[in-house]
């Protein structure tokens, strides 16, 4: 036995040296240079940006029907939020002109109304009257000779009530998701510029380099600009 | 929900055996369906049953579906059994067990749906884990869950929702039926306890369906 294991061991070693002087040494691993690595980098914009530069660009061409259609989808499938959506239009007063906004901000309240499932206007929010004044049951609004207005039982009837059981707006410090970002602002800013002045037009240039300063790639800003282009 | 210990509810609870599981979860691991007159049915789960309005309500308005529901707290899981052992529902089960080793009872790819209805808000920001919507809490769902399924969410508080809908996104789960104030859509509903109360006092509930992302291994 012990004969047949040395004789074994023998040929294994006359075997790898064989193979060894054959094929010569293995080559180390290298590393792969840093440049080559499989780094994700995004070529189009996520589908909460895509949905801010329809906004954008429906308010700006002051497409009612399509922009009304956009929010409800985005709403729906969480995408957006319907404060977000409020923010992101009533922002765009110098981006796609005072008219254009002021059409669109009425599109979203219409639809506001008509979608009760898209929530309390937190806009519109009237906290319920504590302290003095309640105590006086005096209307805030004073009279031309200074005093203020009773409230009365038919007064009280066509006032707005909203809801007091929540008196504050929820806290957003704890929550990531509070409202839109300076990016996401910027992004239905430049959708809303892109769309009035031409993807060409300086300004909408001033516009893809703050883009860039705030983290969106190339291929991400040529996307957007293919989506006006549409 | 936390009630005052009833230490009747030991002895008493027996008296629904046929509709509770009190232990020994583990032997239906991948096999809750065989618990069920009906095992090719779909399989519905909800996590935090509380006093079992919700799935004895969802047992009778689902007839075509077999619901099991988790809760933790003996005194609360008492009166779901109640409420399913007197409606004589055969396609709804509750256990008492905690969620928090759900996968030690429920196998990769089982479940149908979750259903999340009113669960802890943990408002601190240094509290976020324990959210029933934090990002390691989807993974698992969607390790348990089948091939395209969902999990359904109902809550009252604002910012958990806000933070719900960005966890879910950045998970890469598809949401649909995204509603801010559900008693204004005609969605189909079954409210539950916490619903009722809340709702009455005028506040609005949110609720959202979300589908697994088809990347997640079933």
């Amino acid at each position: 036995m012990k004969r047949l294991a040395t004789l074994g061991l023998v040929a294994v070693a006359l075997c790898g040296t064989y193979v060894f002087t054959a094929y010569g040494a293995p080559e180390p691993a290298q590393a792969p240079p840093m440049l080559d690595l499989n780094r994700y980098t995004p070529k189009d914009l996520n589908a909460r940006h895509q949905d801010l530069v329809a906004i954008g660009q429906f308010t700006a061409l002051g497409n009612q029907d399509s922009l009304r259609a956009v929010i409800s989808d985005s709403i729906e499938r969480g995408r957006l939020t319907p404060t977000e959506v409020g923010v992101a239009i009533r922002q765009l007063y110098s981006a796609a002109g005072l008219k254009r906004r002021n059409e669109a901000v009425a599109t979203f309240e219409q639809l506001r109304e008509d979608r009760p499932e898209f929530g309390v206007d937190y806009d519109k929010f009237v906290p319920r009257r504590v302290g003095f004044s309640a105590l006086l049951d005096y209307r805030s609004e004073e009279t031309s000779d200074g005093g203020y207005l009773p409230i009365t039982e038919e007064g009280d009837k066509h006032q707005i009530k909203y809801n007091t059981f929540r008196v504050k707006k929820p806290k957003p410090q704890n929550f990531k998701r509070s409202g839109l970002g300076t990016l996401d602002k910027e992004i239905v800013t430049a959708a809303a510029l892109g769309t009035r002045v031409g993807t060409t037009n300086v300004i909408f240039e001033s516009s893809k380099k703050n883009l860039s300063e705030m983290g969106l790639n190339a291929e991400q800003i040529e996307y957007l600009e293919s989506m006006l282009e549409q | 929900m936390r009630l005052r210990r009833k230490p009747w509810i030991d002895e008493a609870i027996h008296e629904y055996d046929s509709h509770i599981i009190l232990s020994g979860q583990e032997q239906y691991k991948g096999k809750w369906r065989e618990a069920f007159a009906h095992p090719e049915r779909p399989l519905y789960m909800e996590l935090g049953t509380g006093k079992g309005r919700f799935i004895e309500g969802m047992s009778e308005t689902y007839p075509e579906a077999n619901f099991v529901g988790f809760e933790v707290q003996i005194g609360v899981i008492y009166y779901a059994a109640q409420k399913i052992f007197e409606g004589q529902r055969d396609n709804a089960k509750v256990s008492l067990f905690d969620i928090a080793g759900i996968e030690d009872v429920v196998a990769p790819g089982e479940v149908d749906r979750f259903y999340i209805n009113f669960c802890d808000p943990w408002p601190k920001a240094k509290h976020a884990k324990r959210r029933l919507t934090y990002h390691t809490f989807l993974d698992r769902y969607a390790r348990l869950l089948k091939e395209d399924g969902e999990v359904h969410f109902k809550t009252d508080n604002e910012g958990l929702f806000m933070f719900s809908l960005e966890e879910f996104q950045n998970c890469g789960w598809e949401l649909k039926n995204v509603t801010y104030d559900l008693h204004s859509t005609d969605l189909p509903n079954v409210k539950t306890e916490y619903e009722e109360k809340f709702s009455s006092k005028g506040q609005p509930i949110f609720r959202l369906e979300a589908v697994k992302p088809k990347s997640k291994e079933a």
